[in-house]
């Protein structure tokens, strides 16, 4: 039977032959899900656990996910790292240059809520989703790989629920 | 290499009544200033064979709440000595001369001070926007009766 045995359950293998019906929707889902291709964006020592995650010892090519040095080839944003009033809007720019659908992971204290700089700071902005929308809230100071990968999960979860008749342009708001 | 005790004494005497000696750390050579005589004193450290200070490493200030402290950090990269200097300037509308032209590296310090204090720089060539958002207008945040959009103070703790 080799690969045809594999396949995931919602795939219906035709006996004798070397077709399998399933949902557009669902094969379409589970293609996204598989290439989750990140934007490489960090601001902070996040950074560095985000780069440690993409690395050969976690290794999220295993994932099919890719850091892309472009906001338009990107699916998946990290916001890795405190993020500044003068940051602020270039990270919007960012952004609104990906192309939809389009996720947010805010990794760490500083991109959920600002973090140790919630308090006394006049530079930090307070959570990353006062600009933009954030699909997963990953907090740690910095978090570890294993949990930047849970994250990752958590959004390929989300991608795979998606419905094709969802997407548009404002699907977002 | 001018140790300590002399480099304080050669500037004492060079500049009675303006400089005094100032008892910071042990390995720390300090003296305070008069904010008149900022000019003066860098000019004479600059070229002051004993001296010789050509590396300001930063200028920074303090807000003291009665007046701004203006602290000024020089060495020598020859000699390798350093030299911290302190000077006062009051807190609304501080005005101070501008060493830009004696030490070029005092120019962006100096911008930072000017947007952070509030301290004016006279005769400075570019006194403009540094660190700050380019549309800052929530005045001089490192003030510590400083308050601003979404800024919020850590509460007291008991």
């Amino acid at each position: 039977m080799g690969i045809i045995s594999k396949l995931p359950v919602y795939m219906e293998n035709v006996p004798g032959g070397t077709i399998v019906t399933t949902s557009l929707e669902k094969v379409l889902n589970e293609s996204r899900a598989s290439s989750l291709w990140y934007l490489l964006f960090g601001t902070a020592c996040c950074a560095i656990e985000m780069m440690c995650a993409g690395a050969s010892r976690y290794d999220f090519d295993r994932f099919g996910m890719f850091f892309r040095a472009s906001p338009r080839q990107a699916d998946l944003m990290f916001v890795a790292g405190t993020i500044s009033h003068k940051m602020a809007p270039r990270v919007k720019l960012l952004y609104e240059q990906m192309a939809e659908p389009r996720y947010v992971i805010a990794m760490g204290g500083c991109a959920c809520s600002g973090g140790p700089f919630y308090y006394d700071s006049y530079a930090v902005l307070k959570g990353v989703d006062k600009i933009i929308p954030v699909d997963v809230f990953l907090p740690g100071c910095p978090p570890r790989p294993e949990s930047l990968m849970e994250a990752c999960i958590k959004v390929q979860q989300k991608v795979k629920k998606e419905k094709l008749q969802d997407w548009s342009s404002d699907r977002r708001g | 290499m001018a140790d300590h005790d002399s480099i304080l004494k050669l500037l004492t005497e060079r500049f009675p009544g303006k400089v005094s000696a100032l008892e910071l750390t042990p390995a720390q050579t300090a003296v305070s200033v008069e904010a008149a005589s900022i000019v003066e004193l860098f000019t004479f450290l600059v070229e002051s064979a004993d001296l010789k200070m050509n590396y300001l490493s930063t200028i920074t200030g303090i807000d003291r709440t009665d007046h701004i402290e203006i602290v000024y950090f020089v060495s020598s990269l020859e000699h390798k000595h350093m030299l911290t200097i302190k000077t006062k300037v009051d807190r609304i509308g501080g005005k101070i001369e501008s060493i830009q032209h004696i030490i070029p590296a005092a120019n962006w310090f100096e911008r930072e001070v000017w947007e952070l204090y509030g301290v004016d720089f006279v005769n400075h060539p570019d006194l403009r926007r540094f660190l700050l958002p380019d549309d800052w207008d929530q005045g001089n945040p490192m003030l510590r009766d400083w308050d601003g959009r979404d800024f919020i103070r850590m509460p007291e703790v008991q």
